[in-house]
């Protein structure tokens, strides 16, 4: 019998699960604590969704005036401005008020029909052009009234490299961290293999894996159609907007993207979900050492899979 | 009715632990079905007080074999008359319940009485040889309270009190979670019931008001904490396995000050040992929160009225379980994620989990009417119970003191029993 360490707790909209194999429950009780403390951390700083985090302050004052950061929210911002230079403005912090547009306020309900001129004015307010960095002073401003940024296509990124670093500082080899199984983070390998054996599965056939990942120190992550927790029907809920159209990605499909960088794997997720192969190849030539997968489901429900990198 | 009766033990026994089991008053159920035919075992019920309630416990006893409601009392002539006609106009009838106590055929009585009655009228009927269940909550005095249980032990005969919630299954599935440790040690409850009514019955002239709702009266009535907060506190003694040692409460007439003398909305703290706050409020002019006891541990919740539990630590997804399992077992595989169960990205409510996942759970109030039925069967108390319902209506007294003095109120040892 291999010990294996298990807690997990909600945060970021889902649950993020902590498995820590051939660690003393001691130390794991405490390691999972800190994990926990660091998440919790990061979530209300970063979430536009917590009134005081420092995005929200942001969200409501960086269209009159210049916001004062700090440096980790800095870089995080400039480095998802480079994403966006990178992936042709695919993968964009700044679509909030579109994800508004298309969400009802309660239930995260996709609005029937928007109209087109609301699309437009949105897209208006949408575009990371808008975010204006300043190193020098290390400030953010909007040069446009209701701007407003949504770290939520990288935070769980961001938290997976914060956690990746924390183990390691406590020299953990091997750990498995996943948040609602769409943000990976491995560490080493599972006690009895080379590495950790993720399999993506059909979203129509549960238990039926239809890519097999190996990963060793490094992160998976998957956009795109979700079913919902104790449903049985598929459920979906879209949540993927196409930046450069304002309109909801509809596509039957997954990404999957593996990368050594949580937060690359997610902002390119996140990036292919609108790119067709063409755009995702030219996209990832950008990123040699990812690997990317797309699983489209058809009218009959049948997987087919392309293998972009 | 026979066979409703045993559908209930059927589906009862289906949902039953060990630790149901070892409950006194719960291991009576069903106990009566071998000798409900046999015409030696019948009881005989008389009812003293055919109100609302009284009515709803009758037809909740004609649902058990061989039991039999041969005389009803009531001195308000609208109620006697609904009363007969439950029983179809063949139970022997009566304004004074002196004179149905007088009746020897009768094994016990059902008191369904203003609280104010409650303790003369089951005096009077243990001293009077019967076994008696009284309605919740017990009395309106300290005093009161002390006696009933003084008379029923020195009597010799059966005294049960209505606090159903000891008979309800979900009631009895979070006790036994909070033994085992589910939610880690209690460190905190928090108790309500909310309504938005004026708590008036119909008059059919006004100078019935006293007499109809005497809820709403100190000379008849404890308020809402007598009425409804008995259940509650019942059930945090239960689970905290203590009487509080002091209390506290404000009360007051903000909203429906229409003469009445109880207070229309009470906010109290009941302190347990260990420094565990119960608090616990009630209101008459809104209804929103409704009705609920929330019980918290540092690793879960109870949300006893909805039957549910709150992990603090959800379950994992299946493809985490099956990598647990895996590594456990010295398996490596692949594990399938991202399936029918993937949590969506987009914020997720966690809905907790269900105490008993049952369709159907028998009611609460039946089964303490059976439990009843059988103790007489078996002449003898069922354990436990009697103090269960004097702490809990003692425990509402002494909050009423609290708020009626406008102090802290310490429960005093003479108060024991």
């Amino acid at each position: 019998m291999g010990d294996v360490y298990f807690n997990n707790f909600w945060a970021m909209g889902t649950r993020c699960d902590v498995v820590l194999p051939g660690i003393k429950n001691s130390t794991a009780d405490y390691l999972y604590s800190k994990i926990y403390d660091e998440i919790v951390r990061l979530e209300n700083k970063l979430s536009h969704f917590m009134p005081v985090s420092d995005v929200s302050y942001i969200n409501e004052n960086a269209s009159d005036q210049e916001i004062l950061i700090d440096d980790e929210l800095f870089d995080l911002i400039e480095k998802c401005l480079e994403f966006s230079e990178k992936t042709d403005g695919r993968f964009d912090i700044s679509i909030l008020p579109l994800l508004e547009l298309w969400q009802s306020d309660q239930q995260n309900e996709i609005r029937k029909n928007p109209e087109q001129r609301e699309i437009d004015y949105a897209l208006e307010k949408s575009g990371y052009r808008h975010i204006l960095l300043n190193e020098h002073k290390s400030s953010i401003a909007f040069d446009h009234p209701g701007v407003k940024i949504d770290l939520g296509g990288i935070g769980k990124g961001v938290a997976l490299e914060k956690v990746d670093e924390l183990l390691s500082q406590y020299d953990v080899q091997n750990a498995f961290i996943s948040f609602g199984e769409s943000s990976i983070m491995v560490k080493g390998n599972h006690p009895c293999g080379e590495s950790w054996r993720v399999g993506i599965q059909h979203v129509y056939q549960p238990g039926v894996s239809i890519h097999t990942f190996e990963l060793k120190d490094m992160s998976l992550s998957t956009s795109g159609m979700r079913s919902l927790q104790g449903s049985n029907e598929i459920e979906q809920r879209f949540h993927i907007i196409d930046p450069c159209t304002g309109h909801m990605v509809r596509d039957q499909k997954t990404i999957s993207v593996t990368s050594s960088s949580a937060v690359e794997a997610e902002a390119l997720s996140t990036a292919l979900m609108t790119s067709d192969i063409d755009n995702a190849r030219r996209i990832l030539q950008q990123f040699p050492e990812c690997h990317a997968i797309e699983i489209r489901y058809g009218q009959d429900k049948k997987a087919g899979i392309s293998i972009f990198q | 009715m026979k066979n409703k009766s045993n559908i209930t033990r059927r589906e009862f026994i289906a949902g039953f632990s060990a630790f149901a089991a070892s409950l006194p008053w719960i291991s009576l159920i069903g106990t009566g079905e071998s000798s409900a035919q046999n015409p030696s075992d019948r009881v005989r019920l008389g009812i003293i007080g055919t109100g609302s309630r009284g009515r709803v416990l009758m037809l909740h006893l004609q649902q058990i074999p061989n039991c039999e409601i041969t005389a009803i009392c009531d001195n308000y002539p609208p109620n006697l008359y609904e009363g007969k006609r439950i029983t179809s106009g063949k139970a022997w009838q009566t304004g004074d319940y002196r004179r149905l106590l007088e009746l020897d055929h009768l094994d016990g009585v059902i008191i369904a009485t203003p609280l104010h009655l409650h303790a003369q009228m089951t005096v009077d009927a243990l001293q009077s040889g019967k076994h008696v269940f009284c309605e919740k909550s017990m009395a309106l005095t300290y005093e009161d309270c002390k006696k009933m249980v003084h008379v029923h032990r020195e009597s010799g005969k059966n005294l049960q009190i209505g606090f159903q919630r000891l008979f309800d299954l979900r009631y009895i599935d979070a006790v036994e979670r909070v033994k085992r440790g589910d939610i880690g040690p209690i460190t905190m409850i928090r108790a309500y019931w909310h309504r938005n009514n004026d708590w008036r019955r119909p008059l059919p002239r006004p100078e019935l008001e006293r007499k109809i709702n005497w809820r709403l009266y100190r000379e008849y009535s404890g308020g809402l904490m007598t009425e409804l907060g008995a259940h509650q506190i019942q059930v945090a003694n239960w689970l905290l396995e203590s009487h509080p040692l002091t209390v506290t409460g404000v009360g007051s007439i903000n909203y429906w000050n229409d003469g009445r003398e109880v207070f229309d909305n009470v906010s109290t703290i009941f302190s347990y040992p260990g420094d565990v706050q119960c608090i616990y409020d009630s209101v008459t002019s809104n209804r929103f929160y409704g009705l609920e006891e929330q019980i918290m541990g540092p690793k879960g919740t109870l949300e006893l009225e909805h039957g549910k539990i709150y992990s603090e630590n959800p379950p994992p997804a299946p493809g985490i379980l099956q990598l647990i399992n895996n590594i456990e077992n010295s398996v490596f595989d692949t594990i399938p994620i991202g399936g029918a169960s993937w949590v969506p990205e987009t914020a997720l409510e966690y809905e907790g989990n269900y105490l008993i996942n049952k369709r159907h759970i028998p009611d609460s109030t039946l089964l303490e009417m059976e439990a009843f039925v059988n103790s007489i069967r078996n002449q003898s108390q069922i354990e436990g119970i009697v103090e269960q319902a004097y702490y809990a209506s003692v425990a509402v007294l002494v909050a009423n003191e609290s708020m009626q003095e406008r102090k802290i109120v310490h429960w005093s040892e003479d108060l024991n029993i």
